[in-house]
């Protein structure tokens, strides 16, 4: 399983969460930051706590010149889009979309279309980029409507190291708040912040960790595994991705609300979704958002502002497939990605439609049976649940491991 | 002024002819209300105060005083 910190110590081995070292980070961290409550020296000391953390998930000098430059150059764009923004071309913030998003792709894959991928020759190691490059892009896009910018709080947004490598995706706004210390703090008790990293580190290093064995990613080709185990292996992926990535993200929200920062929340009770659509508004809450603020309504406003009532929908409907098909790109660019990418799809265009036309002509006793009854949710939360965590098989064995695995499963060899 | 049209707003882009809006209600508290009939309520909303948001503040729109906010931002003169 790869969660963000998993990749990242992969990558050099020093700075585990459940080590002495990140301990002793997080406590140092912990204790400046509530000891300087306001004003440079807090955003100055945040920023040296940032880039010592940088430091353990960036490869080489000239990563670490690309994330610099990263900075510097949202900072830039950011002027630009808040200075001249009625004089830029309406079709600048696309185009600025559009090549940040391919950019990440040729970042996270050197492979990907060789020729004119230019991180084929110079590749970049940074983990947590696609989070990097999301916080790029919302600051570039939005520098507008933001009340005050400014580079070092914008550094410190893009190097937040509670949310460096796996999120959540916060927003500039609300980071500018806490960090400048400007925020209500509703609960200034520690014990909720130390109970949920406590909760964490529980879900993330005793649950996940040790229910790794009964997971269907110690199946190897040739393996013979009876067909229930294969079952119990496969549907556990879903609860041990929640347990590992809610588990982190419980930390770095308890380590950042010590610091006197609150985070937004990333998970809400993902296994009550009862279609994909819920799903995805439960699970990895920060990305979905980010997705749905800059991908989907953009994209859709368009289509409402300016295209006939009746040719609406279909490219509505494109609009939700193309959506959910660049969130499962966002994970990988890969073939195994992109079948979850269309299973996914395919699932929330099928949930729309459903809600749209088949629900509702069903007659009152038909929708309590079918729709609103206890049994028919907890139907189609079940349903919902096996469905996302088989989908799952396409992120780690990639289609033809996958495709085998899913026959097996149903008695074929 | 602007409360009253946007409720009657809100009561036809929901379908509902009883909903009494408040500043703070949001999509938790409307049935149906998911990201598509949101961008059906922005477009509706633009038509009608003869007005265009920006993506960076229909991504900012998240409770009914927000959408006041907006409005009276871009037409002040409706107070």
């Amino acid at each position: 399983m790869q969660s963000g910190l998993d990749t990242a110590l992969s990558a050099h081995q020093q700075l585990y969460l459940n080590s002495w070292h990140f301990l002793a980070f997080a406590l140092a961290a912990v204790l400046v930051m509530r000891l300087l409550r306001r004003g440079p020296a807090r955003r100055l000391a945040l920023l040296a706590f940032n880039l010592y953390f940088v430091y353990f998930f960036v490869s080489g000098w000239w990563s670490a010149l690309f994330l610099v430059g990263c900075v510097l150059a949202t900072w830039g764009v950011g002027e630009l889009q808040a200075r001249l923004e009625d004089r830029l071309p309406a079709v600048f913030p696309v185009l600025l979309a559009i090549a940040m998003w391919m950019g990440l792709f040729f970042i996270k894959d050197p492979q990907l279309l060789p020729v004119v991928n230019p991180f084929h020759y110079a590749p970049v190691r940074i983990v947590g980029i696609s989070y990097i490059v999301f916080r790029c892009l919302q600051y570039m896009l939005d520098a507008s409507v933001f009340e005050s910018r400014g580079l070092l709080t914008l550094a410190n947004f893009i190097l937040f190291f509670p949310t460096l490598i796996s999120g959540p995706i916060e927003r500039y706004e609300n980071f500018q708040a806490w960090h400048d210390d400007r925020a209500h703090v509703e609960d200034p008790s520690l014990l909720p912040a130390l109970h949920r990293i406590a909760n964490g580190m529980i879900k993330k290093f005793v649950l996940a960790d040790n229910l790794m064995a009964w997971s269907v990613y110690e199946w190897r080709p040739g393996d013979p595994w009876a067909v229930p185990l294969l079952w119990l292996g496969v549907l556990l992926q879903l609860a041990l991705l929640y347990l590992d990535f809610s588990g982190y993200c419980d930390i770095m929200i308890g380590i950042a609300r010590l610091m006197r920062f609150k985070l937004c929340e990333n998970f809400d009770r993902p296994w009550l979704a009862e279609n994909i659509q819920d799903f995805w508004n439960r699970w990895h809450i920060s990305l979905s958002r980010f997705i749905r603020d800059y991908v989907f309504t953009p994209l859709n406003v368009a289509i409402l502002r300016r295209i006939p009532r009746r040719q609406q929908s279909p490219l509505v409907t494109l609009a939700y497939f193309f959506t959910m098909l660049l969130i499962a790109l966002w994970h990988g660019t890969t073939w195994g990605f992109l079948l979850f990418g269309v299973c996914h799809g395919l699932a929330l265009v099928l949930s729309q439609v459903l809600k749209t036309y088949g629900y509702a002509r069903l007659s009152a006793p038909a929708q309590q049976l079918l729709v609103r009854g206890r049994p028919a949710r907890v139907a189609r939360a079940v349903l919902t649940y096996c469905f996302v965590s088989a989908t799952m098989l396409f992120w780690h064995f990639g289609v033809r491991q996958s495709l085998v695995i899913l026959v097996r499963m149903f008695g074929g060899s | 002024m602007i409360h009253d049209e946007l409720q009657d707003i809100m009561r036809r882009v929901f379908n509902n002819p009883d909903l009494a809006i408040s500043d703070d209600m949001n999509a938790d508290d409307v049935e149906n209300w998911d990201s598509l009939t949101h961008i059906n309520l922005v477009i509706e909303v633009e038509k009608h105060f003869e007005t265009k948001f920006k993506n960076a503040e229909i991504a900012r729109l998240q409770c009914i005083g927000d959408f006041k906010a907006l409005i009276r931002k871009k037409r002040p003169e409706l107070g």
